[in-house]
C-alpha cells in the first residue's frame, strides 16, 4: 500500500500554568493512510483526537515524531511554510461552519484562494466557486450571507470552502457537532461523495460510530495511544 | 436583592473593564471644568487689575478744553460731604530721562498729585503718602521727588535718589491749529526731581482711564511742583498757577460716589472760570463783554448768549496782514500791515452806519489818513486763513469805503482795546517786534505803525458788517471773538448768571467719566477664556466622550449574555437598560470626581501655558488661579450628563436583541446592518448631499466680514464635515451590504469596516473632527509679512508706524514744516508722513483683554490713504460719503470690528464729541488683517469738527523705502525727541498684532492636538478591540493557509484606512471651509506648516494602528479554534 499519510512516533504535550509537569497528550503514534482513503478517529473527549488533527493539519507542531504528507515532512514546517502547506494541500472542516459573515456564501468559498497563493484568479476562481456550490447543493444560496442561511447549508458551505484549492487531504474535526440528525447525514453523504468522486484522502475525528462505520478505516484514540478499531 | 445591589457588584466584578471608561469621563470632566476654571480665573484676574487701575475712586471730571480751577475740587467735596474725596489732578504726557542720557523713556503718563490722591490708592499705606512709604522703600512725599511706576521704574532702570529729567508741553490756551493761536513752535518745559521710588500696583502704579490689563508707564509729580511749571505762563499778572484739568472723585472704605449726586455737585459749583468764560467790562463803561481764553466763543456760549438777549452784538476781531487803498505800490504806499479789523453788528453800534453792507468798510481816521483814501474808495484787506495742517493761505477781499471813525483813544499800557480779545504772543507784546502771533512778518513795520501800537494797542483800524466777517473768519472753535451787552439794559451779574445757567458743564468741556462703570463694562472681555477654551476644547471633549462611549459599549457587548440571561429570566428591557446605565452613571461619577481634581491640574496648566508658550494671547498679563464652585458643580453635572448621554448612545442597540440571540452570539453579535435589506435614510448619499449643498450654500452667502463670519466659517466646515461623515456611514453602508464578489484579501478590509459600522463611525468622525479643527486653525496661521511694502498689505506699503507724546501740528511733508522743525530735505526725499489726528481712548486690539468701552479714534484724508490696505469690505473712498442724520463713516479693521467691538458692517457705535453731545460712528469699511488694528478711522474734516480741541497729529504712518527705513525711523525719532516720538517697524507691528492671533491658533491647535492624540487612542482601542473579537476568524483564517504576515497587512490595511478616512474628510472640509481664506477674501494664505501637522496626524495615525494591529497579531490565534 502506498501511504498517502504516514504518522511515526509523534508525540505531543501540552505545558499548563496550572500543572508544573507537561501533560502528555500521546506519544509513539503510529499511522498510515492510503491515499483516497477514508478514515474515522474516534475516541472519549480529551484523548487528543482534535491534537492530532490539528499535527497532521500543520496547525500545531509535534514535539517528537514525524508527519508525513504525500512524501513531505510536514510536521516542522516554518509558520508561513506551514500556512502555504494549508493552504494549497489541507482542506479543514471544523465542528462550527467559521464563515465570515460579513461575506456571501459564494465569497466565503473564494477567501482561501485569497490568500496570495493561488493561481485561480477572477472568473475562473468564481467559476470554481460556483461549481462547488453546486456539488455541495447550494447553488441557490451563493449571494447569501451566512446569518441568511441554515446551520446544515452553513456546514456544506464550509465543505465547499474547503475544496476551493483543489486539497488532497480534507481534514473533518466533528463536522457534524453542531448538526442535527438529518442535516449530519447529509454532510457525511457529502463527504464521502467527494472522497469517492474527487479521490480525497479523508480523515475525520467524530464521536459518532455511526458515521465512523462509514469510513474505510477507523482508529481508537484512547490513553495516549491510536489502535485500529473493528467496527 | 436589589436592582443597586447587582450595579454594586457589576461594578466590583467588572472593575477592571470600567477603569477605561471612568477615564474618558474623567477626562470631559477635567476639560469641561477646566476651560470654566480658566474663563472664572482670566475674570478675576481682570476684575483686580481694574480695581487696583481706579482703586477707590469712582468718577473722573475732564477738562477737554484745557483745565479748570483746582478750587473746584473743594467746592465739590463740600457739596458731597466730608466722606468724600475729591483730588485735583493734572494729567499730561512727556518724556523722561536720566541725566546722563543713559536711558529716556517717551510718552509717558505724567499725573500732578497731592495726598487726596493717594488716599483714593487700592492701599493708601502703601503710597509715598501712605503710613507704609518707609517700609515700601519711598522718599518722603514732597516737592522734590518724582516716583514711577513698576513698569516706568524697570524701564528707566534710575538708581534711588538719582535725578530724573521730566520734559512736558506747556500747554496753550487754546488750540495751536487755530488761527492767531500764537508761536508756531511747542513750548516744552523741562525739570528734574529726585528719583523717591518704585509703586506698586497697589500703591496705585497702576492707575489709568483706559480699561487695559497693560500697566501704563506713569510718573507722579507733587501736583504744585507740575502746576508751577505747566501754567507759568497762564496767569502771569496774579502769578496763579492753581489749575487742574481733571479730578478724581471717590470714597474711602466700601461706599461709592452717588453719581447723580456728583453730577448735581458739578452744576452747583462749576463757575464760568472753569470753562475759560468771563464777563469783561468795557473801557467805555456803557458795555460788558463776554469773552473766552480760546480767543472764539465756540457755539454753545453763543447760543446761550442770545438767548439771553437776541440784540446783543457780536463781535469778531482779526488780525489782517495788510489794509490796502487800490492805490498802493510795492514800497508800501497805501498798504497798511498788520491791523486789528473787527466784523460787528453796525445796527447796535453808534459810530457805525446802521446799513454797513457786506461789501462796505469804515476805517478810522488814523487809517484813512494813512492810506490816504476816500469815501468811496476801494480798501482790500488781506489776511491769513489756516488751512490743513496750519498751512497759512493768504486771502483777499475787496470792500468800499463806507464810512470814517474817529481815531481810537489811547489805551493804558497793559490794557486792550474793548473790541480785541486776547490774542497769544500779540496782546502781551510790548511792542510789534515782540509780536508772535504764530504768522510770517513780511511787510515792513513803519515807526508810525508802532507808534500806533504803543498808543492804542491792538484798536481796530477797520470794522466791516459781522455777516461778511463771518464769512471770512468764521473757523471750527468758533465765529465771535466777544458778545457785548449794553450796561443800561443787562447788569453784569445777571448776564453771568443766566450764561451759567444756560451752559451744561458738558458744553463748559467739563465731563464726568464713570471709572467704576466703565471698568466693570471693560470687564465684559470682548473674549470670554471660559467659553473660548471650552469652545477650544470641545474637540477633546466629544474624543472623550466617544473613547468612553466606546469602551462602555465594548463592556456591555462582553456581557451580551448576562444581558440574555436576565432578559430570559423575565427583566424588562428598560430595567435590563437601566442596570447597565446605572453602571455607567456610577463609573461616570466616579470619573467626574477625578476629573474634577484633573481641572485644576488642568486649569492652572493652561493659566501657566497663558503666562508662558500662550503669552501672546493675552499681553504678556499674569493670570491668578480662582474658581467657583458654581463653574464645577456646572462642569461636573455637564460631563455627567454627557457621558451618560454618550454610553446611552452608544448602547442604544444593545438590547434591541432577542434574549436568545444576546444569549448565543454573546459577544461577537453583530449589528443588524449586514442582514438589512433596506438601508435607513441616513444610509443613502442624501444626507451627505444635503449637507454639502449646505455647506456650499453658507461659505457663499456668509458675510465674510460681518460678524457671524466666523460662526459661517465654523458653520460651513462643520457641515462639510458632518457631510462627509454621512458619505462614510454611505460607504460603509453599501460595502457591508455589497453582494457582488470579492476580487481580492484587501476587499475584505473595507467589507470588514462595515462590520461593526456604528464604531467605525464613532472613530473616523472624532479622527476627522480633530483633523478639521487643527488643520483649519494651522491653516490660519500668518507668518512675517514678506510683502509689507505692497500697498495691499497689512501694513498698508507704511514702512514705519509710530505715535507722539505731544502734538505735531504742520505737515512734515511740505516745505514749511520741514524748515520748521530743520529737517534734512535730502534725507527725507524719498519719505512721506501720513499723519493721523487721535482721540485717546481703549484700545480696540486683540493686544487689550478688556472691552473696549470708548475706542480710540483716529482722524484721516481718505486720499491719503487711498489704494492702501485690502478691504474685506469698502475702501477709503465710502470716508468721503455723507451719512444721513449726522453719522460719521469709518473704516475699521475686520478684527477689531468682529473681535473687540463685535460688530459688523453698517453698525454704530457712539461717541461723546468735545461738548459731551452724543454722536454716532457707523462702520463702513473694513481693513483685513492690518497694522490698524484697535481703533475706529473717521474722516480728518469731520474729526476736527467733534473735537476741536484735539490739535495736531500723534499718531504717523510713513511711507519710506525699505532699505532706508532704519536711518529714517532714527533720525525722526532724535528730531521730534521732544515730542516723544517713537516709531517701529510697520511689518513689527503688524507680527505683534499677528502673535495674538498665532497665539490662539496654536491654543487651538495644542488642544486640538489633545483631541487628536484621544481620537488616535481611540482609534488603537476600536482596533485592538476589533481584532480580539475576530480572533477565531483569523484562526480560522490561518487555517486556511493566511500567513500571520498577511492577515496583519489585511487588518492594517482596513483600519488604516479608516483612519485616512477620518484624516481626509476633516481635512478637506478643513480646506473647503477655509476656501474663502485660500481665494483672498478672509484672512492670509495658509502657510506650510498644517500640511506637514497633517502628515504627522496620519504618522500617528499608522504608528498606532500597526501598535494595535501586531500587538494582537502578534501570535497566532489558531488556538482559538482549539478552544472548541
Amino acid at each position: 500500500m502506498e501511504s498517502f499519510l504516514k504518522l511515526t512516533n509523534l508525540s505531543k504535550t501540552y505545558s499548563s500554568p496550572e500543572c508544573e509537569e507537561p501533560v502528555n497528550v500521546f506519544s509513539g503514534v503510529n499511522l498510515e493512510i492510503a491515499k483516497g482513503s477514508s478514515v474515522a478517529i474516534v475516541g472519549p473527549s480529551g484523548s487528543g483526537k482534535s491534537t492530532l488533527l490539528n499535527l497532521i493539519g500543520t496547525l500545531d507542531q509535534p514535539d517528537g515524531g514525524e508527519i508525513m504528507v504525500d512524501g513531505q515532512e510536514v510536521g516542522r514546517l516554518t509558520k508561513d511554510g506551514a500556512a502555504s502547506f494549508r493552504n494549497q494541500s489541507i482542506g479543514f472542516v471544523f465542528q462550527s461552519h467559521h464563515l465570515l459573515p460579513q461575506c456571501t456564501v459564494l465569497e466565503n468559498i473564494m477567501v482561501p484562494s485569497l490568500a496570495g497563493l493561488s493561481s485561480m484568479k477572477g472568473g475562473e476562481l468564481k467559476e470554481r466557486a460556483l461549481e462547488l456550490l453546486e456539488k455541495v447543493g447550494l447553488s441557490h444560496r451563493a449571494n447569501h450571507r451566512p446569518a441568511e442561511i441554515s446551520g446544515g447549508e452553513k456546514q456544506r458551505a464550509s465543505v465547499a470552502r474547503s475544496l476551493i484549492n483543489e486539497p488532497s487531504l480534507l481534514l473533518a474535526d466533528e463536522p457534524t457537532g453542531a448538526l442535527d440528525k438529518m442535516n449530519s447525514e447529509k454532510l457525511i453523504a457529502l463527504l464521502i461523495e467527494l472522497n469517492q468522486t474527487l479521490g480525497l484522502t479523508l480523515l475525520m475525528v467524530t464521536h459518532s460510530l455511526e458515521i465512523a462505520k462509514l469510513m474505510k478505516q477507523t482508529y481508537l484514540m484512547d490513553q495516549g495511544t491510536l489502535a485500529p478499531l473493528a467496527i | 436583592m436589589s436592582l443597586w445591589k447587582i450595579i454594586a457588584k457589576n461594578l466590583f466584578y467588572f472593575r477592571r473593564q470600567q477603569v477605561g471608561v471612568a477615564i474618558g469621563a474623567a477626562l470631559c470632566a477635567m476639560v469641561l471644568i477646566g476651560a470654566l476654571m480658566v474663563g472664572d480665573s482670566v475674570r478675576a484676574t481682570l476684575a483686580k487689575l481694574a480695581e487696583t487701575r481706579i482703586g477707590q475712586a469712582d468718577m473722573a471730571l475732564l477738562a477737554t478744553d484745557g483745565f479748570f480751577r483746582e478750587e473746584l475740587a473743594k467746592e465739590i467735596t463740600l457739596k458731597l460731604g466730608s466722606d468724600s474725596l475729591v483730588a485735583p489732578v493734572v494729567i499730561t504726557r512727556g518724556t523722561v530721562s536720566l541725566p546722563d542720557g543713559s536711558n529716556s523713556v517717551a510718552n509717558v503718563q505724567v499725573l500732578g498729585v497731592n495726598e487726596s490722591f493717594w488716599k483714593l490708592a487700592p492701599v493708601p499705606e502703601n503710597t509715598p503718602s501712605g503710613g507704609e512709604a518707609e517700609k515700601n522703600g519711598f522718599s518722603e512725599w514732597g516737592t522734590n521727588f518724582f516716583y514711577a511706576n513698576e513698569r516706568l521704574s524697570l524701564q528707566l532702570k534710575a538708581p534711588d535718589q538719582s535725578r530724573l529729567i521730566l520734559r512736558i508741553e506747556e500747554p496753550s490756551l487754546f488750540s495751536r491749529d487755530a488761527p492767531l493761536s500764537g508761536e508756531r513752535d511747542n513750548k516744552f518745559v523741562s525739570f528734574n526731581g529726585k528719583f523717591g521710588g518704585s509703586i506698586h500696583a497697589d500703591g496705585y502704579g497702576h492707575f489709568g482711564l483706559q480699561g487695559n490689563q497693560r500697566e501704563p508707564l506713569t510718573l507722579f509729580v507733587p501736583l504744585k511742583t507740575l502746576q508751577k511749571r505747566m501754567f507759568r505762563s497762564f496767569d502771569e499778572e496774579n502769578g496763579n498757577t492753581l489749575f487742574s484739568n481733571f479730578l478724581l472723585l471717590g470714597k474711602t472704605g466700601e461706599s461709592h460716589i452717588d453719581e447723580e449726586l456728583a453730577r448735581k455737585a458739578l452744576e452747583q459749583t462749576w463757575s464760568l472760570a472753569d470753562a475759560g468764560i468771563t464777563i469783561k467790562s468795557m473801557r467805555n463803561k456803557e458795555d460788558f463783554s463776554i469773552r473766552s481764553r480760546q480767543v472764539f466763543l465756540n457755539q454753545s456760549i453763543e447760543k446761550a448768549a442770545y438767548s439771553i438777549d437776541t440784540n446783543t452784538t457780536g463781535v469778531l476781531t482779526y488780525l489782517v496782514n495788510t489794509i490796502e487803498a487800490e492805490a498802493s505800490d510795492d514800497n508800501g504806499r497805501g498798504l497798511i500791515p498788520y491791523s486789528m479789523v473787527s466784523a460787528t453788528n453796525s445796527k447796535s453800534v453808534s459810530f457805525l452806519p446802521d446799513d454797513l453792507r457786506k461789501d462796505e468798510i469804515v476805517l478810522n481816521q488814523w487809517a484813512v489818513d494813512d492810506l490816504k483814501v476816500a469815501i468811496g474808495d476801494k480798501i482790500t484787506l488781506r489776511y491769513f486763513s489756516v488751512g490743513e495742517r496750519r498751512k497759512l493761505k493768504e486771502e483777499t477781499k475787496k470792500f468800499t469805503l463806507r464810512g470814517i471813525t474817529p481815531t481810537p483813544p489811547n489805551i493804558p499800557e497793559g490794557e486792550e482795546s474793548d473790541w480785541t480779545p486776547q490774542f497769544p504772543g500779540l496782546s502781551d507784546a510790548e511792542s510789534c517786534g515782540e509780536w508772535d502771533t504764530g504768522i510770517p512778518i513780511t511787510h515792513k513795520i513803519r515807526p508810525k505803525d508802532e507808534e500806533y501800537w504803543n498808543k492804542h494797542r491792538g484798536s481796530p483800524k477797520g470794522f466791516i458788517s459781522l455777516e461778511a466777517g463771518k464769512e471770512l473768519w468764521s473757523n471750527r472753535w468758533g465765529s465771535l471773538t466777544g458778545i457785548r451787552f449794553a450796561q443800561e439794559i443787562h447788569s453784569q451779574d445777571t448776564v453771568e448768571k443766566k450764561l451759567r445757567n444756560l451752559i451744561s458743564a458738558e458744553q463748559a468741556g467739563l465731563l464726568f467719566q464713570s471709572l467704576r462703570s466703565d471698568s466693570k463694562a471693560s470687564l465684559e472681555s470682548p473674549v470670554d477664556f471660559g467659553q473660548l477654551f471650552l469652545s477650544f476644547s470641545s474637540f477633546v471633549i466629544v474624543a472623550a466622550l466617544a473613547l468612553s462611549g466606546m469602551l462602555f459599549a465594548f463592556s456591555i457587548e462582553q456581557r451580551n449574555q448576562q444581558a440574555g440571561l436576565l432578559l430570559a429570566l423575565g427583566l424588562s428591557k428598560k430595567k435590563v437598560r437601566l442596570l447597565f446605565l446605572g453602571e455607567g452613571f456610577c463609573v461616570s461619577f466616579v470619573g467626574v470626581l477625578l476629573g474634577g481634581l484633573l481641572a485644576m491640574l488642568y486649569g492652572k496648566s493652561i493659566l501657566s501655558l497663558l503666562s508662558g508658550n500662550w503669552s501672546g494671547a493675552v499681553s504678556g498679563t499674569t493670570f491668578e488661579y480662582s474658581t467657583r464652585l458654581e463653574s464645577i458643580l456646572t462642569g461636573g453635572f455637564a460631563a455627567l450628563f454627557m457621558s451618560v448621554f454618550a454610553m446611552a448612545w452608544s448602547t442604544r442597540r444593545q438590547l434591541k436583541f432577542e434574549p436568545v440571540e444576546l444569549l448565543s452570539a454573546g459577544e461577537n453579535l453583530l449589528s443588524n446592518d449586514l442582514l438589512k435589506k433596506k438601508r435607513k435614510w441616513s444610509q443613502t448619499p442624501y444626507p451627505s448631499l444635503l449637507f454639502f449643498l449646505g455647506a456650499s450654500g453658507l461659505s457663499i452667502t456668509t458675510d465674510l466680514s460681518a460678524s457671524g463670519a466666523s460662526e459661517g466659517f465654523f458653520g460651513a466646515g462643520a457641515l462639510l464635515l458632518i457631510s462627509g461623515v454621512f458619505y462614510f456611514r454611505f460607504y460603509l453602508a453599501k460595502n457591508s451590504n455589497k453582494k457582488t464578489e470579492l476580487i481580492d484579501a484587501k476587499g475584505l478590509s473595507s467589507r470588514n469596516m462595515g462590520r461593526r459600522s456604528g464604531r467605525s463611525l464613532v472613530t473616523m468622525a472624532s479622527m476627522a473632527a480633530g483633523t478639521f479643527l487643527v488643520v483649519s486653525t494651522g491653516a490660519f496661521r500668518k507668518g512675517s509679512p514678506s510683502d509689507s511694502a505692497n500697498l495691499d498689505s497689512g501694513t498698508g506699503g507704511f514702512g514705519l508706524v509710530g505715535e507722539s507724546a505731544l502734538p505735531i501740528y504742520d505737515d512734515l511733508n511740505g516745505k514749511e514744516g520741514r524748515i520748521l522743525y530743520d529737517l534734512n530735505e535730502t534725507l527725507l526725499s524719498n519719505t512721506q508722513v501720513v499723519p493721523l489726528r487721535l482721540r485717546a481712548g481703549d484700545d480696540a486690539s486683540c493686544l487689550n483683554l478688556n472691552k473696549a468701552v470708548r475706542p480710540v479714534i483716529y482722524g484721516v484724508k481718505p486720499d491719503e490713504m487711498a489704494g492702501r490696505f485690502s478691504f474685506a469690505n469698502g475702501d477709503w473712498s465710502r470716508l468721503k460719503e455723507a451719512l444721513p442724520d449726522g453719522k460719521i463713516p469709518a473704516v475699521v479693521d475686520q478684527n477689531t470690528m468682529m473681535w473687540a467691538l463685535q460688530k459688523g458692517m453698517g453698525d454704530e457705535i457712539e461717541f461723546l464729541d468735545g461738548e459731551g453731545k452724543t454722536f454716532s460712528v457707523q462702520l463702513v469699511a473694513a481693513v483685513k488683517g492690518s497694522i490698524l488694528q484697535g481703533a475706529l478711522y473717521i474722516p480728518e474734516d469731520q474729526f476736527v469738527k467733534k473735537f476741536p480741541q484735539q490739535g495736531g497729529y500723534r499718531s504717523f504712518l510713513i511711507n519710506v523705502p525699505v532699505d532706508e527705513s532704519e536711518t529714517i525711523q532714527k533720525y525722526l525719532e532724535d528730531k521730534f525727541s521732544n515730542y516723544g516720538f517713537e516709531l517701529q517697524k510697520s511689518s513689527d507691528r503688524l507680527l505683534e498684532l499677528q502673535k495674538v492671533e498665532n497665539t490662539y491658533l496654536s491654543i487651538f491647535q495644542g488642544l486640538g492636538g489633545l483631541g487628536m492624540l484621544l481620537g488616535t487612542v481611540g482609534l488603537a482601542v476600536v482596533v485592538a478591540r476589533n481584532l480580539m473579537e475576530r480572533s477565531k476568524e483569523f484562526g480560522v483564517m490561518e487555517a486556511l493557509g493566511y500567513r500571520l504576515s498577511h492577515l496583519r497587512s489585511l487588518a492594517f490595511s482596513e483600519h488604516f484606512t479608516l483612519a485616512l478616512w477620518g484624516l481626509g474628510v476633516g481635512a478637506i472640509s478643513a480646506i473647503l471651509g477655509i476656501a474663502p481664506a485660500i481665494f483672498g477674501q478672509v484672512g492670509e494664505l495658509p502657510g506650510a506648516g498644517f500640511i506637514y501637522f497633517f502628515l504627522s496626524l496620519v504618522i500617528l495615525c499608522f504608528l498606532w494602528t500597526k501598535f494595535s494591529v501586531n500587538m494582537i497579531l502578534r501570535k497566532s490565534h489558531i488556538e482559538h479554534l482549539q478552544d472548541e
